[in-house]
């Protein structure tokens, strides 16, 4: 019973992850505004810029071992065309 | 499909994921463990080899137990040598029944901690404190085998005669 | 001990960053990072984490990069309840190289990670990939990681846990409009083995006193997103969010406001404040009436929120970059009543100068 219920949870989860990264990836080809490299200056000032990544890590490290949540983080890393 | 369409997409999903464990908070059945048995047969055993001031006869020690003429529950410093209430009896028994391990392969410390890491016990700060005297040197001590038949389910009447105190 | 969980998940997104940044450098370019974090609450808990990263860029845009980070922590928390503990001090090392390699447009990162305390050990392997797609208009990146753990007991030779974590990141990042840009994020991590204290029991009210005792597995879900968006010449704004779910229970929530601005060429600040809040986990009480399954006396599993802030300020003198900070947290926990309350205060400062 236990592993019929491992299996299933297991199986409800690969379809949670797989529907939701489907989702993200379907999303980036359904017509996403379109910026052209000309008018992103805006994003190449140093306020749009990422934060140190090191930084970023020492501020999650505060927070994930005094909470009960973890992850999400990597979103940081969003944001393109801009190097 | 827009950010803002994408992201309620996604929360739709986790919320839809309702995917809690079952069961986890689910109380314990403790009826297996018997309390006629504690009573005659470990209660001694703990009294004597466990329930020193500086062992477990002390209310900071996680497995803390009561015992005549040691830890007393509310009962007057002139009267430690008087016979365990019921209440401190029933104390001694959750606690100990507590340190029981619940699954298979899931360890019991009421019998592996003071058993001798030599012959398969589990570390006992005791022992290095105390010396060989602290822990139950092999599985044949009469006091371990108590122990470990309160922890696989031994019982007793309720008319049990106690055992004499085993001491090391 | 708790300091390892959150090393994997750090360790995709640093992947990614990596991968990133090493997009469009020169041969030979790279980068060194020195950082201090000193996070001091009321509750007698010290913690002074340090970090040192370097990266390096060889031919064949490939790039390499190692970082170390040291915590010293010290603490007399009310957690800790055992006689034979009074004050505890101890330090975690960990050391991970990475190496970012060019595959057909994409950037693939490979990474691995050590982490030792007196009391745990850990090994992570991680592969993450990104790549940028219609014009660089959208990234795409995902990751994968596993940590096997060993877990300890301190002055307790007999005791040997291991716990083993598999997680994964898939995110992906777009340009918004000509001053904006977003993405979302989502990360999931399956536990599976020891994830108990060993060194905190929980006494029910009728006498039961057990060892804390957590299931063995849990899963982890965490959906996250962002918007940045510049709002003068000088100044930005970005607003994350992040919703948490796991098979325990907790569902949190976690909004987060940033603005930086440009003071100078040389000189930028930055103030950010964050609010946390969490239910708890469904077999977490405050006080239990009898011995339960699972017992816990974790206060990071009880109802809980909190708000916080922090206020950057950097110098930019030619390669080197210097920034310091200053913030505070405050937690209120709803159900752990031997600490209801506590404040933290931050302090710290990091140098990073490229070539």
């Amino acid at each position: 019973m236990a592993d019929t219920n491992v299996k299933t949870d297991g199986r409800a989860l690969a379809k949670l992850f797989a529907g939701i990264g489907a989702t993200l990836i379907l999303s980036c080809c359904v017509g996403c505004v379109r910026v052209k490299p000309f008018e992103r200056e805006a994003h190449s000032r140093k306020t749009m810029q990422e934060r140190d990544a090191s930084d970023a890590k020492l501020e999650g490290h505060v927070h994930e071992y005094r909470e009960g949540s973890v992850g999400g983080s990597g979103v940081g890393g969003g944001g393109c065309g801009c190097n | 499909m827009s950010i803002s369409k994408l992201i309620a997409v996604g929360v739709l999903g986790i919320a839809l994921a309702n995917c809690a464990q079952d069961g986890l908070a689910k109380r314990e059945d403790l009826t297996l463990l018997d309390e006629n048995y504690f009573r005659c047969n470990v209660q001694p055993v703990l009294a004597a080899r466990c329930s020193f001031m500086a062992c477990h006869g002390n209310d900071e020690r996680p497995l803390m137990l009561f015992a005549e003429q040691r830890f007393r529950l509310s009962i007057p410093w002139d009267e430690y040598e008087t016979p365990l209430t019921d209440e401190e009896l029933l104390a001694n028994f959750r606690m100990a029944s507590g340190f029981v391990g619940r699954d298979d392969g899931e360890e019991t410390l009421l019998a592996d901690k003071p058993l001798d890491a030599r012959v398969g016990g589990l570390f006992h700060r005791g022992r290095d404190l105390f010396g060989e005297d602290d822990v139950f040197l092999d599985r044949g001590d009469v006091g371990y085998q108590v122990l470990r038949d309160f922890a696989d389910g031994a019982s007793a009447p309720e008319d049990c005669a106690v055992r004499e105190e085993v001491g090391p | 001990m708790r300091l390892q969980l959150g090393i994997i998940l750090a360790c995709l997104t640093l992947a990614g960053t990596a991968a990133s940044d090493a997009q469009e450098r020169e041969d030979g370019a790279g980068d060194a990072t020195a950082r201090l974090l000193v996070y001091d609450d009321n509750d007698a808990t010290t913690v002074v984490t340090s970090i040192a990263d370097v990266d390096a860029t060889l031919p064949g845009a490939i790039s390499i990069g190692a970082h170390t980070v040291l915590d010293a922590v010290s603490s007399a928390s009310v957690d800790v309840v055992s006689a034979a503990t009074g004050r505890w001090q101890e330090n975690r090392v960990e050391v991970g190289a990475r190496a970012v390699v060019p595959v057909a447009g994409s950037n693939l990162t490979v990474g691995t990670v050590r982490s030792q305390e007196n009391d745990w050990l850990s090994h992570t392997a991680s592969l993450a990939g990104s790549r940028e797609l219609f014009q660089k208009n959208t990234v795409l990146s995902a990751g994968y990681g596993f940590t096997r753990n060993k877990i300890g007991r301190a002055m307790d030779p007999s005791f040997e846990r291991s716990l083993l974590s598999h997680s994964a990141e898939v995110s992906v990042g777009q340009l918004l409009d000509r001053k904006s840009r977003g993405g979302i994020a989502y990360s999931f991590q399956a536990l599976s083995g020891f994830q108990s204290s060993p060194y905190r029991y929980v006494a029910a009210s009728d006498g039961t006193t057990v060892p804390e005792r957590h299931p063995d597995k849990r899963r982890r879900h965490a959906l996250s997103a962002f918007v940045l968006r510049s709002l003068t010449p000088r100044a930005s704004a970005r607003i994350d969010y992040r919703l948490y779910r796991d098979d325990w229970g907790i569902a949190s929530h976690t909004g987060t406001v940033r603005f930086s601005v440009e003071l100078s060429k040389r000189v930028s600040a930055a103030l950010d404040g964050r609010l946390y809040n969490q239910s708890q986990a469904d077999f977490y009480r405050a006080s239990y009436p009898t011995s339960f399954r699972f017992m816990s006396s974790d206060r990071e599993l009880a109802s809980m929120w909190n708000v916080g802030g922090n206020a950057q300020l950097g110098l930019q003198l030619g390669p080197l970059k210097l920034d310091a900070r200053v913030g505070a947290i405050r937690y209120r926990f709803r159900n752990f009543p031997r600490l209801p309350r506590r404040v933290a205060l931050l302090a710290g400062g990091g140098a990073k100068v490229e070539w």
